[in-house]
């Protein structure tokens, strides 16, 4: 509990003063009018990202320290509001019963989440996959130099410098202290599941003063209903999708509240959210460019007028798209993904989802692939998957339709008419486009029709059952809940952990990874002979030191490397001896050996001396 | 011309005699306008009553069924006098009675009564149509008595040489022998392809009325609602979904659905006729499967208990009431099902964990019930003992639970609403009756205990769609049609649709071949009615000779724990048949046999046996085939020994 107390303060302090004092400079400025947490976290947000990678990029090795000290100056620029007799007077006002209803039921969303992400710190660091692995390394090696190089392999290479949650996760290890593992995989997805939180309500537009366990309750729907749900969770299991995720939702909710009022500010707080969205997951780049791309066209479709500000800020988001996309590609080994076109087939990936559907419980009544073989035409398939994806969606939909007859001016309101036709855009992209080297990749666009899907039907469903939230539509969400949960989601929500690796280090291993952290240089490498053993990305990261070769699962595994590995190997084996071998282990700055069993290859003579044993387990260090 | 005299039967023999005696007991103040499913339930109650007992009566006289379907000609007074009085066409008459007489309110129901019987017309068409011989073989097993009713009833038996009745569950069978000798549609034709279509329109009206009795509503609301009855059987539920298509099952719970509709109404209007009649078909339940009077064990005395305490009933036609259940009850039970063969007699044993208790906890699981797991491990290590006996029930109905928490929503406006009587006595009745099945076994044929599970879930399925329809004018329809599509589209997609499949029925346990059914074909058109067959095939699950055939067999397939076979006696033929047809008998001894039993047919299936020549018997082969001999008897027995 002490890591919530000192993670809200963090908020508190770091995001929510600055981002108030935003607030009421453009609405100083007559930029923006807001209320509400949503705007706050949203600009404090915003300051948050840009003061990051500017401290991190001007003062690489003191970065942290630097930039939270600047956060003092809010005090000062907001002296007028925390003015003691204004701070009890706010916090006064708070005892009303819809405010603490409201705060209430955020905090039991809080307590709902603090629950599912427990299974993240239950596990040993080694079952997680090497992927998740290799990110949570970035915030190791953001701790011990900037700009970070390769954890996992004795290159010079500098390794994503930019990435977002990982730059984030740096600078709230340094100020809390958490331990590594709960911090990036529990309390980080935490933050940012509270992040999608509020931008799903300001999304939705729930009256929160009325029915409040509703709007929890329909929040929960939301963030895991779903046929699609084992992607889509392992995906929210992932701090940096679901930190890019919520930056994605505040920036939409700008985007709409540009929309609603014209408010310019609120555009440009879109902008400059655009590139932190993709600095923390790029792969969202359709989720940010889509909703403003069809909102413009039906603002030309109304004939509204575009005058020179209209254009200059129209231009100024692809910029800042762009300028996101080129600062994420300086990571050195990692490019953006290649992308394979199918215009005249299918993405591979979305036919391996359509077998799974047909084995899956939820697609019983549409039995997509038997009924699409019977009608000839297996692209049916297809188009029938989106329902069966978000059946649960797609029922509220219905049931708003049903409940309550359209308005005249049409079923959806320009917003969220932009945001499903972006889904449905999203959708034909999954079916169309295949992302390579790795074509798994393309489950981004599934997940994020879905997410968009449900926010339309979630908006839709509110918009018409607002006024009969407590005595009818509960019971409906409720059903709906109960339905999801007994048919899938209840096995569904393991994967909010992700798929467990199935490793187990051998008896003092993990002693002597301490043992390194304890006795070397941060700068320095180690080697070790479980190179390829499951789970082997942990051990650079519990050492806290990177390591000369690491296992041949990773997804950033390169030519160089894996000769680097082969060398390593043989060294290792014992088949490379001698001043070779010397010459490589210095050219790698090894400084410690972690040998289990008996190994092969005179270490002595290498110029190394055991310093630590444990079972079987030989810690070597170079004097 | 006989699918034209079947669609008649209902016109003829429900809808007339119901008419009729709802005019006389109108008449005499007994009720007020009777409502569709009042005319039905007056009309069904009328005509098995009256059949049976005509049945019995002329077993005894040795007449046939013509007379009593004369009989019938006496309910056409009511449209012939309306034609004479108002001097109108019997166009008009017939339209007035088909159309007109539904109220401008009632003509809503009228097109969801169309509507569903399109539905049940096409699934009738998509399920259960198929080739005879790919029936389940109990299902030939019972339509075997159908066959025999005409003769007699109850029908002597058929399965082996005996001179002693069979006793065995056969009303639904004697209604079949009703509809096919009136339309002389084949009977095991009307038996396996339409007869549960029947079942489904008397099921139907059944539903609509008790839906009706907890007030008027919208017209898709009650289509919904009878889909969801008609297509959602819960996880786990595709033997549910066969015994929906069983012949015998499918009526009883097309009575349980009208008994509770005649019983709801004497709850609401007082007339004590609902009462009396919804009582005489109840317990005729107990000819056509026992265990399905068991959800209406609580259902009738409770109302009656209830309405005497509320001084609607008088004491003395509480006792009649009770005197008159019990005796219907014991009579049916008696004349039907008890038998005097020496075969072993069923009760039940208490075993919580027995074989089909435990069988149904992992079927549960076996489908998506992910909640099941792990509600059922929170609760057993928290209550301290099994929980396995409640919840199983909540949960292998589950969607009907969510309809009765649904129902919850409007009650809470008006909590004394929900203290509904007769609802709340089905419903419950119908959780008690699935509890017994998993807390107690039958001590034989150990699979019938299911029936409580499948029978209770209908019953309490039955009590949530009355419960919450009747809450449903407590806030807009349109809201509870969202919810309950929901519900059931959500369920279809989710497994439903696919365990529909299940309606085709289960398949036959054995093969038949073309041969086979042209031997059947043979025995049918070239013996008697009264001969007997001797066969190789009994220790085959296999019934085609008294089913399909139509013709006796000396010895047929012993059931395990049957009640009504002597196993000793089949036990005796089956050792007989083996030497005769393993060809240990002498030809003297062959003979002897052939003419003990009185046969006249012969069929030997030579991938039993060897075959043998018979013609040293006066046999003449009629069919030759490698795996088949038909042999039938030049100078055939039947007629000049019985």
């Amino acid at each position: 509990m002490s890591e919530l107390i000192l993670l809200s303060l963090y908020a508190l302090l770091f995001v929510l003063l600055p981002g108030d004092y935003f607030l009421r400079f453009g609405e100083r400025w007559k930029l923006w009018k807001f209320t509400g947490i949503l705007p706050r976290l949203a600009l404090g947000l915003t300051f948050h990202g840009y003061g990051l990678l500017f401290f991190y990029v001007l003062m690489p090795t003191n970065a942290a320290p630097w930039f939270l000290s600047v956060h003092l100056v809010f005090f000062w620029l907001n002296r007028e509001t925390l003015k003691p007799k204004r701070v009890v007077a706010g916090i006064f006002s708070l005892f009303t019963y819809h405010r603490l209803g409201a705060i209430g039921f955020s905090g039991l969303t809080l307590v709902l989440f603090y629950a599912l992400t427990g299974q993240a710190v239950q596990d040993p660091l080694w079952s997680f996959q090497p992927n998740e692995l290799e990110a949570l390394s970035r915030v190791v090696s953001h701790q011990l130099q900037w700009p970070p190089t390769d954890f996992f392999f004795a290159t010079n290479l500098t390794v994503a410098p930019f990435y977002l949650s990982e730059l984030w996760g740096a600078n709230l290890y340094w100020f809390s202290g958490i331990e590594l593992q709960a911090l990036y995989f529990r309390y980080q997805v935490l933050a940012a599941w509270m992040i999608i939180y509020f931008g799903f309500i300001g999304l939705v537009q729930i009256q929160k003063e009325r029915h409040l366990l509703a709007w929890v309750l329909f929040f929960m729907w939301f963030f895991v209903a779903g046929a699609a749900t084992p992607s889509r969770l392992v995906l929210l299991s992932q701090p940096r999708f679901a930190f890019g995720f919520g930056l994605l939702l505040l920036a939409i909710n700008f985007l709409f509240h540009f929309r609603r009022h014209q408010d310019w500010g609120s555009f440009l707080v879109f902008c400059l959210l655009a590139p932190l969205v993709l600095l923390a997951q790029p792969l969202l780049i359709l989720g940010l460019g889509l909703p403003p791309f069809f909102m413009g066209f039906y603002w030309i479709r109304q004939k509204r007028t575009w005058p020179p500000k209209s254009l200059a800020f129209a231009l100024l988001l692809p910029l800042m798209v762009m300028a996101g996309l080129y600062t994420y590609g300086q990571g050195k080994n990692i490019g953006l993904p290649d992308i394979r076109v199918y215009l005249s087939g299918i993405n591979p990936q979305a036919s391996i989802l359509v077998d799974r559907a047909v084995d899956l419980p939820n697609g019983a009544l549409l039995n997509l692939k038997k009924n699409a073989a019977k009608l000839h035409r297996p692209g049916l398939v297809y188009l029938m998957l989106p329902f069966f994806l978000s059946v649960e969606a797609l029922l509220l939909i219905l049931s708003a339709r049903a409940i309550k007859r359209p308005k005249p001016s049409g079923f959806f309101e320009p917003g969220q008419l932009a945001l499903l036709v972006s889904s449905i855009a999203i959708y034909f992209v999954y079916i169309k486009v295949s992302l390579i080297p790795d074509p798994q990749v393309s489950d981004y666009h599934l997940v994020l029709f879905t997410f968009f899907f449900g926010l339309v039907a979630a908006a839709q469903f509110q918009a018409v059952a607002s006024s009969w939230w407590q005595r009818n539509s509960v019971w409906l969400v409720v059903s709906l809940i109960l339905l999801s949960f007994n048919q899938y989601l209840w096995r569904d929500l393991g994967h909010l952990r992700g798929e467990p690796v199935d490793g187990k280090p051998v008896l003092g291993w993990e002693e002597g990874l301490a043992e390194i952290k304890a006795r070397t240089d941060r700068s320095k490498r180690f080697l070790h002979n479980q190179i390829n053993a499951p789970g082997s990305h942990a051990w650079p990261i519990l050492a806290q030191r990177a390591s000369a070769a690491t296992g041949d699962d990773s997804q950033w595994d390169s030519n160089p490397q894996k000769q680097l590995r082969e060398k390593a190997e043989a060294i290792l084996a014992g088949s490379l001896k001698g001043a070779a071998a010397a010459k490589l282990l210095e050219e790698w700055q090894v400084e410690a050996l972690l040998i289990s069993g008996p190994s092969p290859q005179d270490w002595q003579a290498l110029g190394f001396s055991p310093v630590w044993d444990m079972a079987s387990v030989t810690l070597w260090i170079k004097p | 011309m006989e699918l034209f005299l079947t669609a008649l039967f209902p016109i003829f023999f429900l809808f007339l005699p119901g008419l009729s005696l709802a005019k006389l007991a109108a008449k005499r103040g007994w009720i007020e306008r009777a409502s569709f499913s009042g005319l039905i339930l007056f009309g069904l109650t009328f005509h098995l009553y009256s059949s049976l007992l005509y049945r019995l009566l002329a077993t005894s006289l040795g007449v046939g069924i013509w007379p009593y379907f004369l009989a019938h000609g006496v309910f056409l007074w009511i449209p012939l006098s309306a034609l004479a009085q108002q001097k109108r066409p019997w166009k008009d008459w017939l339209k007035t009675q088909l159309f007109e007489r539904w109220r401008p309110e009632q003509k809503a129901i009228f097109r969801v009564y169309v509507a569903l019987v399109v539905v049940l017309i096409a699934m009738m068409r998509h399920y259960l149509i198929k080739p005879l011989q790919y029936y389940y073989g109990d299902e030939l097993f019972r339509l075997s008595f159908a066959n025999f009713i005409p003769a007699r009833f109850p029908p002597k038996d058929f399965l082996t040489y005996s001179s002693q009745n069979i006793h065995y569950y056969s009303i639904a069978e004697a209604w079949t022998a009703n509809i096919g000798q009136f339309s002389g549609m084949p009977i095991p034709e009307l038996y396996l392809h339409y007869l549960v279509f029947f079942h489904w329109l008397l099921l139907l009206v059944g539903v609509i009325g008790l839906l009706l009795e907890g007030g008027q509503s919208k017209p898709l609301l009650i289509f919904a609602l009878v889909l969801l009855f008609f297509w959602v059987h819960g996880p786990a539920g595709e033997q549910k979904i066969s015994h929906f298509v069983f012949r015998q099952n499918s009526l009883a719970l097309a009575i349980m659905a009208l008994s509770s509709f005649g019983i709801f109404r004497f709850y609401k209007s007082g007339r004590y006729v609902y009462f009396i009649s919804a009582i005489l078909l109840a317990s005729l339940v107990v000819g056509i499967k026992t265990v399905g009077i068991m959800p209406l064990g609580l259902l009738i005395p409770a109302v009656g208990l209830a309405m005497f305490i509320k001084k609607r009933l008088s004491f003395s036609k509480l006792t009649l009431a009770g005197m008159l259940s019990l005796g219907s009850i014991l009579f049916w039970y008696f004349l039907v099902v008890a038998t005097p063969v020496e075969g072993e007699s069923a009760y039940l044993m208490f075993e919580p964990r027995h074989y089909w208790s435990m069988a149904y906890a992992r079927r549960i699981i076996e489908h998506p019930m992910f909640l099941y797991p792990p509600i059922e491990q929170f609760l057993d290590q928290n209550l301290g003992f099994e929980p396995r006996p409640f919840l199983l029930p909540l949960f292998y109905s589950f969607e009907f639970v969510l309809l009765a928490i649904g129902a919850l929503w409007g009650y809470q406006r008006d909590e004394r609403a929900a203290l509904d009587m007769p609802g709340g006595f089905l419903l419950a009745g119908g959780f008690l009756t699935m509890m017994v099945m998993t807390l107690w076994r039958f001590s034989i044929s150990e699979s019938s205990t299911v029936y409580f599970l499948i029978f209770g879930s209908w019953a309490f399925n039955l009590g949530v769609l009355y419960l919450f329809h009747r809450a449903v004018p407590l806030v807009r329809a349109r809201h509870a049609l969202v919810y309950v599509s929901v519900i059931l589209i959500f369920a279809l997609n989710a497994y439903a649709g696919q365990s529909l499949r299940h309606l085709y029925g289960p398949g036959s346990h054995v093969q038949t071949s073309d041969e086979e059914m042209e031997a059947y074909r043979i025995l049918r058109e070239e013996t008697d009615q009264r001969s007997y067959v001797y066969h190789n095939q009994y220790r085959q699950k296999k019934f085609n000779i008294p089913a399909l055939a139509e013709r006796r067999a000396v010895i047929s397939y012993l059931y395990d724990g049957a009640i009504f076979q002597s196993k000793e006696l089949y036990l005796a033929r089956f050792a007989e048949a083996d030497r005769f047809f393993g060809g240990q008998m002498s030809p003297k001894e062959m003979q002897q046999t052939l003419d003990q039993y009185e046969v006249d047919a012969l069929l030997w299936d030579t991938q039993e046996t060897p075959p043998m020549d018979l013609e040293f018997a006066g046999f003449v082969k009629r069919i030759d085939h490698p795996h088949l001999k038909l042999w039938l008897r030049l100078n055939p027995l039947a007629g000049r020994t019985q």
